[in-house]
């Protein structure tokens, strides 16, 4: 039958069924998984409560019957639209992953933004000096940082900030007497309280993209054709142009592969600073063993690896033209 | 042309976070002076979770119980003593008045005819009939239905009057009808099917009779009550109270030194030299109800029924209790914060603590006492051991909870040096309490938060009680409880009492480690009453702040947001 569909519509289609398929594989798997995990949502009532009240909650909930039941009743209810029930929030899961998006969405963005100007900045910066004294100093920071565990980082970055040095807030999205500021003060404060956890992530994404981006510059500078090109009276800046733009391929994988982790929750990040996004979500749900907030959450972060995979092969194409022939479907 | 953007930037942030500073502090408009001096503020909690619902019968953990304590009213509160024979000590809040009937099997609740809940309707009778049969409903699955067991029915003759009657006459009636349960709503919930109470929009969005009203819930970030100005009972002298999730310890330390905090339960041996420095914060005297043990499983894990190989041995266990140093634990884990238990119940709620006494730390006759149980170290491996079985047992710890991991090291040494072997598991707190409940385990440290009257020993240490996952099962124990419980002459109750303590602690079905003192750090404005033991939060609507020492978010006012 698909013989008969044009050719890009196939391709659609054969993309459409792929991403269905990794979106249901992935959600299916944590399903099963936390399923494997000791414990359930009874269980994550804690320690010291009754029997009875465990076990009221799991006939609440049909926790109480077996897997493939639980199983094709998530699955059915997935299939028109609906999330689920958290257990742990007492709310549609929808909404509490819709809100918990949203507020990693104002983290990421910034972070993801400036990351990319500043790695490749510097990533830059450093390839065309590479071997200098300022080269050197500088890889050893970004190597630094990259090695540096998240939660390390942020709890440094909090001490300094708001503790040493006492400018910026010590968590939280907003301050907690948000609402009673006066209207024009309400986007300075949550300004100011964006400024620490973005400037924790991108350290680490501006370390990250920095390095690849002056190796694959260095190598980009010792290609054949660079040689050739001030022969052909070609000015620096231009030739710098060239090799950059040769560069680009390896940094937007890494940067492919670094958003949607972000997206999917900076679980550390998040704790630390209060941040109620989806790696602050994630884990009071596993915490709690909120099956379907769970499931939920993994099909979200599903969606957006696969988009900006999507995303970041067409970011691909236009650095590199050849890989354009290469790249399946429209979608 | 680059150095002078990035010192643009660099100006740019420093200039962000100098403005905000000063809106954090200086910008708010105050929407009116408080009526009483003392009146007025806002107190910010940090806490390290939220609740996941407020619905009360499902409450579980400080942080609920804190909202829901400010939101909904009990018919009477119990004093400062905490006092639960008869009704001495309670004072009138939902209820205006009580009377015994002659037999004393009821007792009839007049409400005051003033409350009113917070949507403005009154609160009547028939609310308090749907409150009981809500928390001793099944389908609702509430943890304090069993403490409600000597309540027969409650009804509602007329809308003011709700009469409690009682299976049986015990001196704690008056306590079971007040104490266990909030009023609630029926108007709002009596149409919801009680097994979808918990999903109900309530749970998020109640309505109670306090003298506080919930003004915001911004789910994983702070819950917000405001006062009732015109509440019968007056209004609290503070204008709101805000809890801020804060999960990170080491953050919401700082959140507190930094003044953008006023109250943290959670404070650390380690952050006592910092409080020191910082004059804007002040320890206040918390005296929890809260004892921690390691609880031994006495029936084998593995079948039904028999004596667990090691502890199920009486002579094992108490020669195990006199193997630890409980004074010296205590103090590595906790400094001054923290003393050694006497028993299965905190110093403060035991009626006579002279009448049994733990056992003392004595390695050369906890020795002595394995000996005799037949554990020896055959094979000179250090390790004792009796027909080809070490002397060995996994002890089950929370990863939560990090004063039981220091615990777990430290027990681990000491029972060594008797000849035992301790494998501390350290378990994700879902693991840990599937092993507990199914009985999987052979020891596990505990810890338990009483209740006044030692209402919950049936629950925790009776032999078919829900938390008595080590299935201790005494029955001089449970019948030396249930003659204290029941007894109406308090000589006589504290006579069975000390029977209890005394058998409960020779059979040595746990190691009472210790009562942690948990002192609370609070800003020095805020002026508290002495903080009542079964919950910090009791009396939050009387505390006040110093009218001197108001910050500018003291001064917001009771107004909505602009």
């Amino acid at each position: 039958m698909s013989r008969d569909l044009p050719p890009s519509l196939g391709r659609g289609l054969r993309a459409l069924v792929h991403i269905a398929a990794v979106l249901m594989a992935s959600a299916s798997l944590a399903f099963v998984c936390l399923h494997l995990a000791p414990g359930d949502a009874g269980t994550a009532l804690g320690e010291g409560l009754s029997p009875a009240a465990r076990d009221a909650l799991r006939e609440r909930y049909g926790l109480d019957q077996p897997l493939v039941v639980q199983y094709l009743k998530w699955l059915g209810a997935l299939a028109q639209g609906d999330l689920g029930w958290s257990t742990s929030q007492h709310r549609p899961v929808l909404q509490a992953i819709g809100e918990a998006f949203g507020h990693t969405l104002w983290l990421v963005i910034p972070a993801f933004a400036l990351s990319l100007l500043g790695g490749m900045w510097i990533g830059t910066w450093q390839g065309l000096r590479a071997g200098s004294r300022g080269d050197r100093l500088v890889t050893w920071i970004t190597l630094a940082l990259h090695a540096t565990p998240d939660v390390a980082l942020a709890s440094g970055v909090l001490l300094l900030g708001a503790g040493v040095l006492a400018l910026f807030p010590t968590g939280g999205m907003t301050s907690d007497i948000h609402a009673y500021l006066p209207m024009a003060s309400r986007w300075l404060d949550r300004l100011q309280h964006l400024v620490l956890p973005v400037v924790t992530i991108a350290l680490v994404g501006s370390a990250t993209l920095a390095r690849h981006q002056r190796a694959s510059l260095r190598a980009a500078l010792q290609l054949p054709f660079m040689a050739w090109l001030p022969t052909r009276g070609l000015p620096p800046a231009h030739i710098r142009w060239h090799a950059w733009r040769n560069a680009l391929a390896p940094v937007l994988s890494v940067a492919g592969i670094l958003l949607p982790s972000w997206l999917a929750g900076l679980v550390f990040v998040e704790q630390v600073y209060a941040w109620p996004g989806m790696g602050y979500l994630l884990v009071q749900a596993i915490a709690a063993q909120d099956m379907a907030l769970v499931s939920g959450a993994v099909l979200l972060a599903s969606g957006c690896a696969l988009t900006i995979a999507r995303v970041a092969a067409v970011a691909h194409a236009m650095a590199d033209p050849r890989l354009a022939a290469d790249l399946p479907g429209s979608l | 042309m680059r150095a002078r953007f990035a010192t643009g930037l660099l100006a740019g942030v420093v200039a962000l976070a100098g403005a905000c500073r000063e809106t954090r502090d200086g910008g708010i408009a105050a929407n009116g002076p408080p009526v009483d001096a003392a009146d007025g503020g806002t107190l910010i909690v940090a806490v390290p979770a939220e609740p996941g619902t407020l619905f009360p019968p499902l409450v579980t953990g400080t942080q609920g119980a804190a909202v829901v304590s400010a939101l909904f009213d009990r018919l009477a509160e119990i004093g400062p003593a905490l006092e639960t024979y008869g009704d001495q000590g309670f004072t009138p809040r939902l209820a205006s008045r009580w009377r015994w009937s002659p037999d004393s099997l009821s007792i009839a609740f007049t409400i005051d005819a003033r409350a009113r809940w917070h949507d403005g309707r009154p609160v009547r009778a028939a609310d308090v009939r749907f409150t009981y049969l809500t928390y001793v409903n099944p389908a609702v699955g509430s943890e304090g239905a069993p403490l409600l067991a000597s309540i027969d029915s409650v009804t509602a003759p007329d809308d003011s009057t709700a009469v409690f009657w009682f299976r049986e006459r015990t001196p704690r009636q008056f306590f079971d009808a007040t104490y266990h349960m909030v009023v609630l709503p029926a108007h709002l919930l009596d149409t919801v099917p009680p097994a979808r109470l918990a999903d109900a929009p309530f749970a998020r969005q109640p309505v109670g009779s306090g003298r506080f009203r919930l003004a915001a819930w911004e789910p994983g970030q702070r819950l917000e009550v405001v006062a009732v100005p015109d509440h019968p009972r007056g209004r609290p002298h503070l204008d709101r109270v805000i809890w801020s999730l804060v999960p990170d310890v080491n953050a919401a330390t700082m959140k507190l030194f930094a003044g953008e905090a006023d109250f943290y339960e959670l404070i650390r041996p380690e952050n006592l030299p910092q409080l020191a420095r910082t004059p804007s914060v002040r320890l206040v005297d918390n005296p929890a109800l809260q004892y921690g043990f390691l609880g031994f499983n006495l029936r084998d894990p593995r079948g039904a029924g028999a004596a667990h190989p090691v502890l199920g041995d009486s002579l094992v266990r108490r020669a195990l209790s006199m193997a630890v140093d409980r004074r010296q634990l205590a103090r590595s884990v906790f400094d001054s914060l923290g003393i050694t238990a006497l028993g299965p119940a905190p110093r403060a709620l035991i009626p006579d603590t002279l009448a049994f006494t733990a056992p003392a730390h004595d390695p050369a006759a906890a020795r002595t006492l394995l000996e005799a149980a037949g554990w020896r170290d055959g094979n000179g491996d250090g390790i004792r051991d009796r027909n080809g079985r070490d002397l060995a047992f996994d002890l089950l710890v929370p990863n939560s909870s990090q004063t039981r991991q220091r615990y777990a090291v430290l027990l681990q040494e000491q029972l060594r040096a008797v000849g035992a072997r301790v494998t501390p598991r350290i378990l994700e707190v879902n693991a840990l309490v599937a092993q507990l409940d199914a009985h999987t385990f052979d020891a596990y440290l505990g810890s338990w938060q009483t209740s006044p009257g030692l209402a919950g020993m049936r629950q925790t240490w009776g032999s078919t009680g829900g938390g008595n996952v080590g299935r201790y099962a005494s029955p001089a124990f449970d019948a030396a409880v249930d003659s204290a419980l029941t007894s109406r002459d308090p000589v006589a109750a504290r006579s069975h009492w000390s029977r209890a303590f005394r058998q409960i602690v020779a059979d040595a079905p746990a190691i009472w480690l210790y009562e942690q003192r948990q002192p609370v750090a609070l800003h020095r404005r805020v002026q508290v009453p002495p903080l009542r033991a079964d919950g910090w939060y009791a009396d939050l609507a009387d505390w006040w702040i110093d009218p001197a020492q108001r910050l500018p978010r003291d001064r917001i006012g009771l107004g909505t947001p602009p």
